[in-house]
């Protein structure tokens, strides 16, 4: 059985979903460097060493929301639906980002 | 071992930068320049041909930058932090989140290099190939910068 998956759906729902999960602080999980360990979720009642990292997990709560998604969607459905503004995601993706560190180049 | 996937991760990123510069001279000079002039002959290319070679290699770089992530927010950001570089640890931020978010947009620039004889989706190819790129100079020189003040050990 052929899987059927939309890569512009993929891309499109990556780009929201990933500020979505970034501005709520939404990782699947963390990962703690210093002692190895990963944590389910943005926190926990344990007790880790060290900082926590919660990149890899808003990469993962962003690709989980975009697989299931992009299963879902037909590619020309979303080509038509988007023609030439499928290009605006990833920018305004970056976009957002920004806006959410201002506070390390500002005073 | 850190140093030795850093090297890699920086000998991988020069080779990607310099498939992605072509491809995107190749999509916005190639009408323009002509004749024998530097500029025609590096953007006569077959941009097309590019692209797997920089899906592999984005994805290369992208791999190598996580494995040694660890080791920056233990050993580099921590340091940043102490020093009150709050601009360097920002523009780490920014290269990280713009570099997931280039991950994530991989399957898009594929698919629309696929339909490279398309004319409507010339913008939206050109766009997304101009957002790689950008990702992929802009991390590059971050992540030389940053290495620059303070080294992984």
């Amino acid at each position: 059985m052929k899987i059927s998956w939309s890569p512009r759906g993929f891309s499109v729902l990556f780009c929201l979903a990933y500020i979505a999960v970034y501005g709520a602080e939404k990782p699947l999980f963390r990962y703690y460097p210093v002692s190895r360990e990963f944590a389910w979720g943005a926190t926990d009642s344990a007790v880790h060493v060290g900082p926590g990292m919660a990149w890899y997990g808003l990469m993962a709560s962003a690709a989980v929301i975009a697989l299931f998604g992009a299963l879902l969607l037909k590619d020309d459905w979303v080509a038509a639906r988007l023609k030439s503004t499928q290009w605006v995601f990833p920018y305004g993706a970056v976009a957002a980002c920004l806006y959410f560190l201002r506070a390390y180049f500002v005073q | 071992m850190t140093t030795l996937l850093l090297m890699l991760h920086g000998l991988m990123a020069v080779a990607l930068l310099g498939a992605v510069s072509h491809q995107a001279a190749s999509l916005f000079f190639r009408q323009q320049a002509a004749g024998g002039a530097f500029v025609a002959r590096y953007s006569r290319i077959d941009a097309a041909g590019f692209v797997w070679p920089i899906f592999w290699l984005y994805l290369g770089v992208f791999v190598l930058g996580g494995l040694i992530y660890p080791s920056y927010r233990v050993d580099v950001r921590i340091p940043f932090e102490e020093l009150g570089l709050r601009w360097a640890v920002g523009l780490f931020e920014i290269k990280e989140h713009a570099a997931g978010i280039g991950v994530g947009i991989l399957p898009l620039y594929v698919v629309l290099w696929r339909s490279a004889g398309d004319q409507s989706s010339i913008t939206n190819r050109r766009m997304v190939t101009a957002f790689l790129a950008g990702v992929i100079w802009f991390d590059f020189l971050a992540g030389h910068l940053l290495n620059n003040i303070r080294g992984l050990a």
